[in-house]
């Protein structure tokens, strides 16, 4: 229960005091919307909106998605180690599909709109599996491919604050790549609320993917052995397919090479030709009738005149950025760019003086080639990136073909590293380098005893200290010692020993029966920054301030982050407010306060919200509580089960938060 | 029923049994085959192995065990156990029995208050049990084993359910996982 201190007697407060209340009152303000702001500004947006989230209500959601997205990853890895004969129906599929409705409703009210897509994808694909338009191996890589894309998608929303949107392009490219359809948002809405509901209708589900129909009318999950046989066909087509992009990115090597070569030489040309137009303009300096536009610009050198400054100009604006990215740009060409505003052209400066037709001649080639170069290099540019787009392309479906194989029984060749008395392995792949100076300075340094969780025994030496440089994002980890390289043969851990960051297991040579662990550091790494992260802000919630008595309204929902942004909505508009995670408790809840108005989620463990509301109608102890369903859920017949069921209000997921507390404040003070 | 292992007592455990118990035991080791019959299930099931454990002492049905065999030597350059993050207390890491890596657990310390701890050699550990968990291989880590005999006052270990638990706790211990 959240209460707000008394205000303090302000008269009692030195200036300096007061000026540091009124700054953290502002803060206070920013880290939250007014609802009466809101509700004139942002009337329609769902609360509280995106930019108004403040830290602690991040931690919230983060922490929440991220046991979401682990509980669909464990429920994922369940199917892939029991393969399941009704798929379609299995208690795992359903958790997935749990978790990602709910992620999906609170990503939705927090204003994440990537981790919203994903998660519909997420039912969407489900529902395909289900009704046999795609095939259970399909559908277990593509969800595989969507929960990676949720990871790396709430990873930056924990680390940087805001969404990367580059998860869900690459999953929607491997999706194309698997020929996976996914309906618009609308439809996907109508699907996922058909395929909670018992009486999902045909055509709903028909329309999910109609150019697959007739191939697929039955269930796949209904006959095993045909399952089995589409499984392997599958399998052999996913290898098939990993292959033929294998060998269209070895094709694409040649053009790379040649776009490369295309750029080399054109860059040579354009060198030469700037070379030549130099040395005209030294020529040309000579004469009187040339102006010496770099020296009244106040350059030293080298002597060159406004004409050749415009040519060199003109040839960089036509080079464009990417030539100017490269840092390959002539000292002359650098400073031409940025003085160029206070040059000024004057075709009076070679005018119909010139004595010299030759030089005339040569400077007119000069600058022809200049700009033939130009336009050569700033082709070989173009495409050189157009080939590079394509080979990236190429790249990530191989990635994705090579990360849908199974996977057991690897080879992995590492480096054998000692942590404390445990030597575990770490796969070549991931380490970019190996550091051994001690007084480098490393931000953040993360030590591998720590990131595993082990017993730390080990302090820095005088001497040496270790440390690998990670692939993927640049890390340090430091390590006790590094023994020497080792190949082996990993092998996946049974269910109830797999781990974060372990992607296996080997047999050692260190030892009879010796297991090495395989490390996966990258996810180790990421899973200690989230942890750090969500620590951090949660030590700053410790700080809240007390709230104060007011009347009460329970919020019961199973969604953290959603209790959370309620309660401060309502909070903030004078309401106490009291939590129930589940039926139970809001019950429990009921019975032991007084409530005046209760919030009610559809779907929670132990006792969902019609369940409660069953309670609640036929207990004259609750004949006064105004009951307001805040659901998901949008279609009628829910409405209308609700409201025969006796609730008083009926609101969906995301809400407006005006709409929010108009609705609480009309029906409490109907009682009043 | 699972196939069932020929188990492999100790040293010290054959030397405790009577002339008729080691060629009993001996005879089925000598056996080609996994023993099917009914008769001769129900003469395995009535064979325990007797644990004596610092809560008391209690019996196996050597039906619930691939093998009984000793604990791997405690080697100076390297743990016994793998560790593995996330770990209930009381077991002591990984180990590898027969190419499949499998969690060993101290029984001693599931059964008490005792922490053994990961990382730590239960050191008073002499025998290392291979239970059979619906599939699932375990390793249960014990401070002595007794002779393979009924005794009516020793309670018998109810061990499928306890490995049942055992792996569910290990699932549980990692948090998201």
């Amino acid at each position: 229960m959240n209460n707000t201190p008394a205000p303090s007697d302000r008269n009692e407060l030195s200036d300096d005091d007061l000026a540091v209340l009124r700054a953290f009152e502002m803060a206070e303000e920013l880290a939250f919307v007014d609802p009466t702001i809101a509700a004139s500004v942002h009337s329609t947006n769902p609360l509280p909106p995106t930019s108004f989230v403040s830290d602690d209500m991040l931690v919230l959601f983060v922490t929440e998605a991220d046991g979401e997205i682990a509980a669909m990853r464990q429920a994922l890895r369940e199917l892939e180690q029991n393969a399941p004969a009704d798929l379609a129906n299995s208690a795992s599929l359903q958790t997935v599909q749990r978790s990602a409705h709910k992620l999906k409703g609170t990503a939705g009210s927090v204003g994440y709109e990537h981790i919203s897509t994903i998660t519909r994808y997420i039912e969407i694909l489900i529902g395909q599996v289900k009704s046999g338009i795609i095939t259970h191996l399909t559908g277990l890589i593509a969800l595989a491919h969507a929960i990676q894309a949720l990871e790396a998608t709430l990873y930056s929303v924990a680390s940087e604050g805001r969404e990367d949107s580059n998860p869900q392009t690459k999953l929607e490219e491997i999706y194309k790549a698997l020929n996976v359809e996914l309906p618009s948002k609308d439809v996907v809405g109508a699907i996922s609320e058909a395929r909670l509901s018992t009486d999902a209708p045909k055509d709903v589900v028909g329309y999910l993917s109609p150019r697959q129909d007739s191939q697929f009318i039955e269930p796949a999950g209904s006959d095993g052995a045909g399952s089995s046989q589409q499984s392997l066909h599958v399998d052999a087509h996913h290898l098939e397919q990993l292959m033929l992009h294998i060998e269209q990115l070895a094709e694409q090597r040649t053009s790379l090479e040649q776009a490369q070569e295309q750029v080399e030489s054109a860059q040579q040309e354009l060198y030469t030709a700037q070379q030549r137009l130099q040395q005209l303009e030294r020529h040309l300096s000579t004469l009187p009738y040339v102006l010496k536009a770099s020296n009244s610009a106040g350059y030293d050198e080298p002597p060159m005149s406004s004409l050749i400054a415009r040519i060199l100009n003109e040839s960089l604006r036509r080079v464009g950025h990417v030539y100017r990215r490269k840092n390959r740009l002539r000292p002359q060409l650098v400073r031409l760019q940025e003085a160029r505003e206070t040059r000024q052209w004057d075709e009076l400066e070679i005018g119909p003086n010139t004595s010299d037709e030759l030089l005339v001649v040569s400077l007119s080639e000069a600058i022809a080639d200049v700009t033939t170069a130009s336009t050569q290099l700033r082709t070989a540019l173009e495409q050189l990136g157009h080939t590079l787009q394509k080979h990236m392309a190429q790249m990530a479906l191989v990635r994705s073909d090579a990360r849908g194989l199974p996977h057991t029984h690897d080879t992995v060749h590492g480096l054998l590293i000692r942590v404390g008395n445990q030597f575990v392995v770490v796969p070549f792949e991931h380490v970019r380098r190996m550091e051994y100076e001690k007084h480098v300075q490393y931000d953040p340094l993360f030590v591998l005893n720590e990131l595993l969780g082990f017993p730390t025994e080990q302090v820095v030496t005088e001497t040496a200290r270790t440390v690998l440089i990670l692939q993927q994002n640049g890390m340090a980890v430091q390590v006790d010692e590094v023994v020497g390289v080792i190949e082996v043969v990993i092998k996946p851990l049974a269910l109830h020993l797999q781990r974060p960051g372990i992607a296996g297991t080997a047999i050692g040579d260190i030892g009879e029966g010796n297991v090495l662990l395989v490390l996966n550091l990258s996810e180790l790494v990421m899973r200690m920054e989230l942890a750090q992260h969500i620590s951090t802000k949660e030590m700053a919630q410790s700080n809240r301030k007390a709230p104060q008595q007011r009347r009460t309204v329970l919020i019961a929902d199973d969604s953290v982050y959603i209790r959370q942004s309620v309660l401060q909505i309502l909070n903030h508009a004078g309401y106490e407010v009291m939590e129930a995670c589940d039926g139970i408790e809001a019950l429990e809840q009921l019975l032991t306060h007084h409530i005046d108005a209760l919030l009610l989620d559809i779907e929670m463990p132990r006792l969902n919200g019609y369940d409660l509301l069953n309670v609640i109608r036929v207990n004259p102890l609750f004949a006064r509580l105004k009951v307001v369903m805040l659901t998901s859920r949008s279609s009628e017949k829910h409405q209308r089960h609700a409201y025969a069921l006796g609730a008083h209000g009926y609101l969906t997921k995301p809400c407006p938060q005006d709409t929010l507390l108009t609705t609480v404040e009309s029906l409490l003070h109907a009682t009043e | 029923m699972s196939r069932k292992w020929p188990i492999l007592l100790p040293a010290e455990v054959l030397e405790r049994l009577s002339d008729e118990e080691f060629w009993s035991y001996a005879h089925e080791l000598a056996s080609p085959t996994p023993t099917d019959t009914d008769t001769e299930a129900e003469t395995l099931s009535e064979e325990y192995l007797r644990c004596q454990l610092r809560s008391g002492d209690y019996l196996i049905p050597l039906t619930a065990l691939h093998e009984v065999m000793l604990p791997p030597q405690h080697g100076r350059e390297a743990y016994s156990y793998a560790l593995l993050p996330a770990i209930p207390a009381w077991m002591v890491g990984v180990f590898a029995w027969r190419g499949e890596t499998i969690a060993v657990i101290d029984l001693d310390a599931y059964f008490s208050t005792i922490v053994t701890g990961p990382g730590n050699d239960p050191t008073c550990a002499s025998t290392l049990l291979i239970a059979d968990c619906s599939g699932t291989p375990i390793g249960l880590l014990v401070p002595t084993i007794g002779p393979a005999t009924i005794q009516s006052e020793v309670p018998v270990l109810e061990l499928q359910a306890i490995l049942e638990d055992i792996v569910q706790q290990i699932k549980d211990a990692c948090p998201h996982e």
